[in-house]
């Protein structure tokens, strides 16, 4: 066989029959687009409350984080920062305490009629917690502000450097001219660790001592004189 | 949709040829049916933003049948014995006619495409190769190939229609 191409048109149109019922295809179309619209809609309120769902975990996440790391640094002494803003004391309540458990005594005790050497050193162990105390000289009472107790504790490396500054304070007193508004300047106790505390007069001499050591001229690391300025005016 | 008469009228004027295309690319009535279907659905929800709809009719034909050729349930396996069209439009005429049909859907989708578009809806190659998506040589090459596997004699076939 050899059709020709007039022939395979024939063949083609063969059997051609009835047209379409528009009708029924617009109808249909129409149900598809009403389908269509109706899943996208679910589908959008499916995605937004995935989102919503996602947001509350995600704030629930950061809150719970954030609650977590405030109780390691309020028990740990905290990092870089000072737990109690501006060294103006804790929470009300609430005594500032070390990681060790030292926490800021309500006072100072008479210092100590003992001897004191300027040879030994004031920190006997490392910590990376530290708490500074503010006293009022005249009374040798914990300072409070605000119904809170004027501390500061500090962690790593601002610890670090605090201690350093208590290790490498000088022997020997210098003497030299100083204001009479500094004389009366208060007293800090430091707490490292389990050592006994160490008392900082902040007048002129800026002297430490504990009950045996006593050193002269310490020179703080920069990130404690506000709280130190807070201590010295009362 | 704005211009619902519009389309009606449309369908009205093209349905059956589109329809018997369907039948055509398909091999089977009922498939055909629904390919048609889908396609002037996609029709109507683009209505008014089509300029061509019979040209947009037709590619969308065409593509669905080609796709449909691809899944393996609608697999087409050629066999020796070859069934009779379903319906009423089941082969009627001369044995010759009857034959072309048979080996009509016996050939690949594309080419079995091209033939329908070629000499059923009376698309030039230029036409053909728009709707196919495919360069004019291809439709040539490709028409080639299925006339010769339906031994049509192809003498006449190299102008086309318009």
């Amino acid at each position: 066989m050899s059709p020709s191409e007039e022939q395979l048109r024939a063949a083609l149109r063969e059997g051609e029959g009835p047209g379409l019922d528009a009708g029924v295809i617009a109808s249909r179309a129409e149900s598809w687009r009403r389908e269509h619209r109706a899943r996208r809609t679910r589908l959008l309120a499916s995605a937004a409350a995935a989102v919503v769902v996602a947001g509350i975990g995600i704030g629930t996440g950061l809150v719970l984080a954030n609650d977590s790391t405030t109780k390691t640094a309020s028990t740990s002494g905290g990092n870089a920062d000072s737990t109690y803003g501006s060294g103006t004391g804790s929470s009300a309540g609430q005594v500032p305490a070390t990681a060790s458990g030292a926490s800021c005594a309500q006072s100072l005790g008479p210092p100590a009629a003992t001897t004191k050497s300027s040879a030994g050193s004031l920190v006997t162990q490392p910590s990376d917690s530290v708490l500074l105390c503010g006293y009022r000289k005249g009374t040798r009472a914990l300072m409070i502000r605000d119904g809170r107790p004027v501390a500061l504790t500090l962690g790593g490396a601002q610890a670090s450097q605090v201690v350093y500054a208590l290790e490498h304070a000088g022997e020997q007193a210098v003497p030299h001219n100083c204001p009479t508004t500094l004389e009366n300047a208060g007293l800090v106790a430091v707490l490292v660790g389990s050592d006994p505390p160490i008392t900082i007069d902040l007048g002129c001499s800026r002297t430490l001592y504990t009950d045996t050591v006593i050193k002269y001229g310490w020179q703080p690391p920069a990130f404690v004189e506000t709280f130190l300025g807070t201590v010295a005016g009362g | 949709m704005r211009d619902e008469a519009g389309f009606r009228t449309f369908v009205e004027a093209n349905g059956s040829t589109l329809l018997h295309a369907a039948r055509l690319m398909t091999g089977d009535h009922h498939r055909g049916e629904d390919l048609v279907q889908a396609a002037l659905t996609k029709v109507y929800l683009k209505w008014d933003r089509i300029d061509t709809p019979l040209a947009y009719a037709r590619r969308a034909l065409v593509t669905s049948a080609i796709d449909a050729s691809r899944r393996r349930w609608w697999g087409e396996r050629p066999t020796e014995d070859v069934p009779d069209l379903a319906g009423a439009d089941a082969t009627t005429g001369s044995d010759e006619r009857d034959q072309l049909r048979r080996m009509l859907r016996e050939l690949p989708p594309k080419e079995r495409a091209v033939i329908v578009l070629r000499y059923y809806c009376d698309q030039s190659e230029l036409d053909t190769a728009e709707t196919l998506g495919m360069p004019v040589g291809t439709v040539k090459s490709t028409c080639a190939r299925a006339l010769a596997r339906l031994r049509v004699d192809a003498t006449t076939t190299s102008g086309g229609a318009a």
